[in-house]
């Protein structure tokens, strides 16, 4: 009896320390993807830089996804390059347009992102507040400010926040995950008009 | 007859006569004067002359005789043009009046000893570094940027169009107003003044050549001319090109900036119109996969059960480690009760 105990505590023990070796291999990636997507980021602002006075469109791909633009959600340090195609690939490597016309343009613009738990992507996407700023550059490096207008939660099924709430302004909605994968955070988002 | 005949030849032996004469006087019709004004002088540009070496004279009377003219020679700019030019002695000798003032005068030009006709010089009317420096900074003074937005998609039956347009979006200084007029391309007015604002982009390195100075001063002059009278105000700091505007059309945009205070800004912008449509006919198949893909996207972040697999094997770990406890403390109490019996 004793000897199968520690025959089965050895076994247990072994399993766990690969599943903590996944667990950690899989953060490294999460960060290391993180990285290269800030690294994506500086690349475009290096080129609008340079391009400052021709006003030309950057056009720039991030592991094989086309890049729509950058956003920005300064209080929750959140900084990422907008890939143009939402699938479980591309949705590793960075946040995604998952529908929507044209970034900035009339309409509503929907972006996912993962909430992994170590604060990347849309991790922190719980901790915005009413009123707080987005911002999403196009690759033209034209920057439009939105802001927080709601925070709520809706069934995986509701998509009627994929909906404008007025045709003629520019929305930005932010999805992610919440209560494991039983629900959706949803933060609507309005331009600021002076 | 023969009265008439001598009347002709003797009209024709004087005007060529006359003709023999009097100096040639060098055809003005074709000649362009640009003055422009550096640190120290002026320098005067004929277009017709400055290719070649020549000599100058001023008077203050366009009657005055030649022959009491004195003549300088000619300089050459840093392009080796040769040019007539007038430093604080002659200004102050030729130009000016009694109280200091500027007042307009005349100049004369030997070349190939022909001597022009009397040409007026007036240095109230020059180019100067400001309006070289204000050229320049068109289209730079009112901060732009050119994009393009898609419009919400239309879709009638199984059809969906989804047109992508062009707009100026002004980068817009907090209190500040802007107001804006358009101007559709061709437009007899503008062609000169497209044409230079193309040339004059062109130019390289700022080069104050006598070909860019005279492009610089014809833009400024009809900038001038061609200032609207009449402005609309530009909403959400965007202007849209019209909505009949086709895919290349060009146009010129006319933007005011009014600041708290009043002042106002001009500035001019080259627009060229972006029309794109795009269909798409949807097919059965299409729409339903437009359905099955609105279910909003699956985001959690799966390290969550094994991060639960990896907490349940250790508490299962610790309860094995329990019970193996247990079981040797029941054992060894067993032994201790077996060697007391």
């Amino acid at each position: 009896m004793k000897k199968s105990l520690n025959i089965l505590i050895g076994i247990l023990t072994i399993i766990a320390i690969g599943v903590l070796i996944i667990i950690v291999y899989r953060y490294a990636q999460y960060q290391e993807n993180e990285m290269q997507a800030l690294e994506v980021v500086a690349q475009i602002e290096e080129t609008f830089e340079k391009s400052k006075e021709n006003n030309q469109k950057i056009e720039m791909e991030y592991k094989g996804y086309l890049v729509e633009g950058i956003i920005e959600i300064p209080s929750i340090n959140v900084k990422s390059p907008i890939l143009n195609e939402t699938n479980e690939d591309s949705m590793q490597y960075s946040v995604t347009k998952f529908s929507g016309g044209k970034i900035n343009s009339i309409g509503n613009y929907v972006i996912a992102g993962h909430n992994y738990l170590n604060g990347s992507m849309f991790g922190n996407l719980k901790q915005l507040e009413i009123g707080d700023d987005i911002k999403l550059t196009d690759l033209y490096n034209n920057t439009v400010i939105y802001k927080v207008l709601s925070i709520y939660s809706v069934k995986p099924n509701d998509t009627s926040v994929l909906d404008s709430t007025n045709k003629n302004a520019r929305d930005v909605t932010l999805i992610t995950c919440t209560k494991g994968r039983a629900e959706r955070l949803i933060v609507k988002a309005q331009e600021i008009k002076n | 007859m023969k009265k008439l005949v001598k009347e002709i030849s003797v009209v024709l032996v004087v005007a060529i006569m006359l003709f023999l004469i009097l100096p040639f006087p060098a055809n003005a019709t074709n000649e362009k004067i640009e003055i422009v004004k550096t640190a120290n002088e002026y320098l005067i540009y004929d277009s017709v002359r400055m290719k070649n070496n020549f000599e100058f004279a001023y008077a203050t009377e366009s009657s005055t005789e030649v022959d009491t003219l004195n003549f300088i020679n000619a300089i050459q700019d840093t392009d080796g043009n040769y040019v007539a030019y007038i430093d604080s002695d002659i200004e102050s000798i030729y130009f000016k009046n009694k109280e200091g003032k500027s007042r307009a005068q005349y100049m004369w030009i030997k070349q190939n000893n022909t001597v022009s006709n009397p040409i007026k010089i007036d240095l109230s009317n020059v180019i100067t570094q400001d309006i070289v420096d204000f050229v320049y900074a068109t289209t730079n003074r009112i901060p732009v940027k050119i994009g393009q937005e898609e419009r919400e998609p239309i879709t009638e039956g199984n059809t969906t169009r989804t047109t992508t347009v062009g707009y100026l979006q002004i980068e817009a200084k907090e209190g500040y107003t802007y107001e804006y007029q358009l101007i559709d391309l061709p437009n007899n007015d503008y062609t000169q003044f497209v044409t230079l604002a193309k040339e004059i982009s062109n130019f390289v390195d700022n080069e104050n050549s006598y070909e860019n100075i005279s492009k610089i001063n014809d833009f400024y002059n009809l900038y001038y001319n061609l200032l609207p009278e009449k402005w609309e105000k530009v909403i959400d700091n965007k202007i849209e090109q019209p909505e009949e505007a086709k895919n290349g059309d060009e146009y010129v945009v006319w933007i005011k900036r009014i600041n708290p205070s009043g002042q106002e800004i001009v500035d001019v912008q080259f627009m060229t119109s972006v029309r794109e449509e795009r269909e798409k006919i949807l097919t059965e198949t299409e729409t339903e996969e437009v359905v099955t893909t609105t279910k909003l996207p699956v985001t959690f972040d799966s390290n969550i059960i094994l991060i639960l697999v990896l907490v349940i094997i250790i508490l299962a770990i610790i309860a094995l480690m329990i019970t193996k406890k247990k079981l040797e403390k029941s054992a060894n109490t067993g032994e201790k009760n077996e060697k007391k019996s």
